[in-house]
């Protein structure tokens, strides 16, 4: 991802022709009066002094340009793995210089899974005006609250996770992918690409995820005929025991099963399924599964076991998240949410970099209204903001494609060629 | 066929799971008599500790050392925040260790993160393939052996253990167990601990099974709450059959039931059916009302009001955009919270399903408006109006359930509420869930994101006309009926209350004041989100609303503006950072609060005053005097009671196999003072109570003007003028003396309910109230409370409470109890002239034979439940066979015989 306004991150001496700028005129003509070796003694000091200078312009220009994230980070919260993503790509990007020698600063509210909290934060970064956008919102109950704030606040929600109708509706709203229903659509996709007729879907039953399966139904599955859910099962997001939920699924003998709840379940639901003795294809979600997860608790399950990436993990976009996350976040244990927040961040950076006049809000905003044929490095598809979709109700999912992702030597592959399939139109779109 | 008995064994594992969790419930309650809401956080505890040592110590030790870390919290728990809370309401320490709950999930999640955690098992893994269809994995069948196993072991333990035994006895009686030897504090402490550990070894089970997680964890306590409470709380197999029940409901359902949320919500419709079932309209004798947080008065103090409504409105436009919306907040939660001062502070009904009822009144107000296109205002009344009858459905537990058992059950119906018609997308706006048009007021916007000031006003202003009507019921004859009923069911019948209507009044205010909060919370944002109204954020109404003051309705104010998000969180902010701890410190607080002031913060500030007040008082209230009393009959002539005749006909009485009362008959005529004596266990208060209607006579007739009353009800047969005085006074304690009167005399009726709500007028006493209080000499003692007044005292004022009630027919339970010979004498004075000059048809059940001799016209001695004569007293006194039964010496002729 190319960041205008980005500073290279060697370490950079100042350039000398702005610093012989900063030095007032009767100290040149004082210099070159003096002798060769009060020369050579002058000009050491005015190199030091020179620093100096060099170092005081670039903090004072530099007065970090803050962000806000609004998400939980609780077991089972939505948004658990968008914190460390941002984090990652804050410091990456700091390390590098920051943009335009400014620093990035991140502030975390965690509204706990409490949407008049996610409420609460949202004015707080509206009634903070150093908060200059907003990145990786990822609220299973809180976007309704959230986004009319942004929106009244003229301030841009970066890479929102979308969880709510509010999430593919606001103008304030850059998606980097379909959001809640990017697994259970995903997982529609490959299952009728691998000429799957009837299918499973198995979800928990919160608002969010129980109209992915709608999604799923009114808008996936049209451009795939032949291919239906055959039966949801709905299981409570305190599921004690999965077994019960699992039988249900494999009744009828599908032929894949899609398994689209919290990680925290899908887990034993994978595990179950395959000691209940079901031998399909098992689809889940990128998003549910860590890289842990597949030497750990998983390993031994993932025979025929196909996840729905919103991200290519193939490419220098992944190396690149991969390589800060190890680098900045090496304790986190992560899913593709922290490949959300990762990009927003980026995105934000760029924007930032390109805004000629003062940095705001409202500067955000436009140039991310602006934004076209933005590269993420190979992970998703080129990003266009400046046309909402022509999908009613889903204006602002602006990549709705998915990647078929497999495991193997216990590790999330894309393969290649690369292929991006939009969920939304069945269109398959190879990377170049 | 085969489907069923497969997803019935793939039952068995949640089922086991609910079984070891609720066993600790319940060994916790037998030895405590608390019903513990943190068994889930124990367990957590555990799955974490296990996480942590699973590979890094041998297994046994992985194992060991989590269930021991889980007893001692437990253990900790009791010592720390139970013991010191031993004579506090159950209620109160049902929060506490919802407080002791909130502080393990949120240091867990400090402690180990964002992550689910997931580890593997010590059971067998592998599947045992039953018949072709039917895959079950080994694990489960193990945990249900282990649970089962258990079950047997706490089961004998309990039966034939010195220990066990001793924790029943102080189940029963810890005084008595105390006398005995065995130390309460001993005895909680070692059920705390073991129940805990039961909780630990769930935990350690459960990890393999859905993985470690605050919420799953957590959440787990509510069908192990039922399955307990199918258990009675105390029996351990039918704790496991209730767990059973759930586990294999939940699967079956899974199977059979496609419509979202039924497999949640069948188990607990069940649960309740059984509650309904087993549970009795009117509590058994034996029962012991809960003591509740004390309740205020209800006046309002108009300056106070206006200061602080000007304040707030001020506040909102001087102060930070943050506060205005953590003014709305607390608004808004504090109308929730006034909804549990009116259930559970006034009339002590413990519910748990507050917020979904919220929830309610947010759905139907939203959907007619986006549907629709219904303003706000009309919105917000239909809203509310359409909610009063799912209140009303919540209150049906209640008719039949009390205490603990109606919180579990109501948490159950919110349950209900949440996963089958809040979490249904089919009912909240489908795909694009419920948006709404900016709301108007008066043709102004007042949507809080664009006009937050203004929003905020509006529920400023809802909240002070919601206190207006709070304090109306308060200070009415509902308000009066609820705290009746709230105090002593039995009592509040005993003097007319209708102890139903009371409570179904008292829900239905309820919903409609959770309804105006949850629609509040719908037309705050531009679209609604139903997941917010969930059954724990009901349990979190009810903690801030106990911090507050249950009974104050300050104290709601004070419970809304302690939640998340609300003033006191933004008032903090500004100075410590809380980095999204307020939900623990919230926790402590609550702990704390509730060791050290558990009526809450408001009831201690009113003590103060009213200690004041006391101080600086120049005559402090006197007590009646039984001289004076019967020096002033003359005065109080005039008064006389409509004539009616009560007629005990050929009454027998069975409690199971026990014959209680067999063939008794009893005439009392108007002006007639009838005896009725005989040794304890004869079966006199059986006799009056089935006077009275409070236990159904197994064969005869209850006749008042040879009218069958039977089948009448309780407060029925005050109304047609049958009342009694009971031995045990059951006076309304948090009432005053002038209340107690004031509640037998009044009749309720749903026009005065509802006429309460806007003017709560006080009328007249009647004049039989009137009478009774100058009769009585209770004119110096009308604003004391009863507690306060010495036991003669308290004697008159039950009688007279009786006498205000205006019966034809009173019935007095051993009045003379605890009496000296001198107010004993003044009392048959008193008595007598209620019959003579008043006209009353008295019935006096009294241990003091001379007594009885010297004041009744007839008197009918029994034994064992058997009449054994009826005559004037000198007849009675001189019968061999009552000589006998009082004097234990054999009659005469047996004698000679």
């Amino acid at each position: 991802m190319k960041i205008p306004g980005l500073v290279d991150d060697r370490p950079q001496a100042p350039s000398l022709a702005s610093a012989w700028q900063a030095v007032p005129k009767p100290w040149l003509a004082r210099m070159a009066s003096l002798s060769p070796a009060r020369h050579a003694l002058a000009g050491g000091l005015l190199a030091a002094a020179l620093g100096a200078v060099s170092g005081q312009a670039v903090a004072q220009a530099g007065a970090p340009i803050r962000f806000m994230v609004i998400a939980g980070t609780g077991p089972g919260t939505t948004g658990a793995d968008i914190v460390p993503g941002a984090q990652a790509a804050v410091e990456a990007i700091n390390a590098r210089g920051g943009i335009n020698g400014r620093k990035l600063e991140m502030e975390h509210c965690d509204p706990k899974n409490d949407p008049n909290r996610a409420g609460a934060c949202a004015r707080k970064a509206a009634g903070d005006e150093t908060i200059v956008a907003t990145v990786g919102n990822a609220l299973l109950s809180g976007g309704e609250q959230v986004n009319p704030i942004l929106e009244q606040a003229g301030m841009a929600a970066i890479a929102t996770k979308a969880y709510v109708p509010a999430d593919w509706n606001s103008p304030n709203v850059f998606t980097v992918d379909l959001g809640a229903p990017s697994g259970g659509a995903g997982s529609a996709v490959i299952l009728a690409g691998r000429g799957a007729k009837n299918f499973t879907v198995v979800s928990i039953q919160v608002p969010a995820l129980v109209t992915m399966l709608d999604f799923v139904e009114k808008l996936v599955l049209p451009n795939f005929p032949g291919t239906k859910i055959d039966k949801r099962v709905l299981m409570p997001p305190a599921t004690t025991d999965v077994t019960p939920y699992v039988a249900e699924a494999m009744r009828g003998d599908p032929d894949g099963i899609a398994v689209i709840p919290t990680r925290g379940l899908a887990i034993p639901f994978i595990r179950a399924l395959r000691a209940q003795g079901f031998k399909g294809i098992i689809t889940t979600g990128a998003t549910v599964v860590a890289a842990e997860d597949l030497t750990g608790p998983l390993k031994g399950f993932t025979e025929n076991l196909i996840l729905a990436g919103g991200f290519s993990r193939t490419g220098k976009g992944w190396d690149d998240f991969a390589a800060a996350m190890a680098k900045f976040q090496p304790t986190a244990q992560y899913t593709e949410q922290a490949v959300v927040s990762w990009i927003g961040v980026n995105q934000l950076a760029h924007v930032a970099g390109r805004v000629s006049g003062p940095l705001n809000r409202a500067a955000i905003l436009k140039a991310m209204n602006e934004l076209k044929d933005y590269s993420t490095d190979g992970l998703t598809p080129n990003l266009d903001y400046s046309k909402p979709l022509a999908v009613p109700g889903y204006v602002r999912a602006f990549n709705p494609t998915t990647v078929e992702d497999k495991v193997e030597n216990d590790k999330i592959v894309t393969p290649r060629p690369v292929t991006f399939i939009n969920t939304l139109t069945g269109k398959k779109t190879e990377r170049q | 066929m085969s489907d069923v008995v497969k997803f019935m064994l793939l039952g068995l594992g949640a089922s086991a799971v609910y079984s070891l969790i609720a066993s600790g419930v319940v060994l916790v309650y037998r030895g405590s008599g608390v019903i513990n809401f943190a068994q889930g956080g124990f367990a957590l505890v555990a799955g974490y500790a296990y996480f942590d040592l699973h590979g890094k110590v041998p297994l046994p030790l992985a194992i060991l050392i989590p269930i021991l870390l889980a007893a001692l919290c437990g253990l900790v728990t009791q010592l720390a925040v139970m013991w010191p809370m031993r004579h506090s309401s159950p209620l109160a320490r049902v929060i506490a260790t919802l407080g002791v709950l909130a502080i393990i999930t949120e240091a867990a999640q400090m402690r180990y993160g964002d992550q689910q955690k997931f580890v593997e098992g010590f059971l067998p893994s592998h599947s045992l393939r039953i018949s072709e269809s039917i895959i079950l994995p080994v694990d489960r069948l193990w945990l249900f052996a282990i649970a089962t196993a258990l079950t047997a072991g706490l089961w004998a333990w309990s039966r034939y253990s010195r220990f066990g035994l001793a924790t029943s006895a102080v189940g029963e009686n810890q005084d008595a167990a105390s006398a005995l030897g065995w130390s309460p504090r001993l005895v909680a402490g070692v059920n705390w601990t073991l129940g805990a550990a039961l909780a630990g070894l769930a935990g350690v089970l459960l990890i393999p099974i859905s993985s470690v997680s605050p919420s799953a964890f957590a959440l787990t306590i509510v069908p192990a709450l039922s399955a307990a409470l199918v258990g009675g709380f105390s029996s351990f197999w039918l704790t496991l059959g209730g767990a059973l029940l759930i586990g294999l409901l939940e699967s079956q359902t899974t199977r059979w039931v496609s419509t979202p949320g039924w497999n949640v919500a069948v188990p607990f419709l069940v649960i309740i059916a059984i509650l309904l079932l087993r549970g009795r309209a009117l509590p058994m004798r034996s029962f012991l009302s809960d003591r509740l947080p004390a309740a205020g008065s209800g006046r309002i103090h108009v300056g106070g009001c206006l200061t602080a409504i000007g304040l707030a409105v001020a506040s909102l436009f001087l102060a930070p955009p943050s506060w205005v919306d953590a003014v709305t907040t607390s608004a808004i939660f504090a109308i929730i919270s006034l909804s549990l001062v009116v259930v559970t502070g006034y009339c002590g009904q413990i519910s748990l399903a507050q917020l979904a009822l919220a929830g309610m009144g947010a759905l139907f107000s939203s959907r007619l408006a986006a549907v629709f296109g219904l303003p706000f205002p009309l919105a917000l009344v239909l809203g509310v109006a359409l909610t009063i009858p799912v209140g009303i459905l919540v209150s049906l537990p209640a008719l039949r359930a009390r205490g603990v058992n109606l919180a579990v059950a109501t948490l159950g119906l919110a349950v209900v509420m949440q996963s089958v018609v809040l979490g249904n997308p089919d009912l909240t706006g489908g795909l694009m869930g419920t948006s709404l048009k900016p709301p108007t007021l008066l043709g102004l916007r007042i949507e809080s994101v664009v006009y937050p000031a203004r929003y905020a006003m509006v529920c400023l202003g809802l909240l002070l006309l919601a206190c207006l009507v709070v304090a109306n019921i308060r200070r009415g004859t509902a308000g009066r009926q609820l705290l009746a009923v709230r105090d002593n069911e039995r009592a509040a019948a005993s003097v007319g209350v209708n102890v139903m209507g009371a409570k179904v009044y008292a829900f239905a205010v309820g919903a409609a004041l959770a309804a105006l909060g949850g629609v509040l919370i719908a037309f705050r944002n531009p679209a609604v989100e139903f997941s917010q109204f969930s059954a724990l954020g009901s349990i979190s109404a009810v903690m801030v609303t106990v911090i507050g003051g249950l009974g104050y309705i300050v104290g709601a104010v004070v419970g809304g503006s302690l939640v998340p998000g609300a003033a006191v969180e933004d008032i903090l902010l500004h100075f410590v950072r809380l980095d999204g701890k307020w939900t623990l410190i919230l926790g402590i607080l609550l702990v704390l609060q509730i060791v050290l002031v558990p009526d809450g913060l408001v009831h201690q500030q009113v003590q103060a005053i009213r200690h004041f007040l006391a101080r600086h008082r120049t005559t402090a209230p006197g007590a009646g005097d039984l001289a004076d009393a019967a020096r002033a009959l003359g005065e109080i002539s005039a008064v006389r009671a409509t004539p009616r005749v009560l007629e005990l006909r050929n009454i027998g009485v069975r409690f199971g196999g026990t014959v209680a009362v067999e063939s008794v008959s009893i005439i009392l005529h108007p002006g007639e003072i009838v005896g009725l004596i005989g040794p304890n266990g004869a079966g006199k208060t059986t006799l009056i109570d089935v006077a009275t209607g409070f236990v159904a006579p197994t064969t005869g007739e209850v006749l008042l003007d040879g009218r069958n009353i039977s089948m009448v009800s309780a407060q029925q047969r005050v109304h047609l003028g049958v009342a009694r005085a009971w031995q045990s006074l059951e006076l309304f304690s948090v009432m005053t003396v002038e209340e107690n009167l004031r509640t037998a005399a009044e009749r309720g009726s749903p026009g005065a309910y509802l006429a309460d709500l806007v003017w709560p007028r006080v009328r007249p006493l009647p004049d039989m109230a009137r009478a009774a209080i100058q009769t009585f000499g209770l004119q110096d003692v009308l604003q004391a409370y009863p507690d306060s007044l010495p036991y003669a005292t308290r004697r008159l004022v039950g009688i007279a409470r009786a006498v205000a009630a205006g019966p034809s027919v009173l019935l007095l339970d051993e009045p003379a109890a605890g009496l000296d010979e001198r107010s004993t004498r003044e009392l048959s004075v008193l008595i007598r002239a209620l019959a003579r000059s008043w006209g009353i048809a008295v019935l006096l059940v009294e241990h003091d034979v001379a007594m009885v001799m010297e004041t009744c016209d007839r008197v009918v001695a029994v034994e064992f439940g058997r009449e054994i004569v009826t005559g004037t007293p000198e007849v009675v006194r001189k019968h061999p066979r009552v000589i006998e039964a009082y004097l234990g010496q054999p009659a005469e002729s047996e004698v000679a015989a």
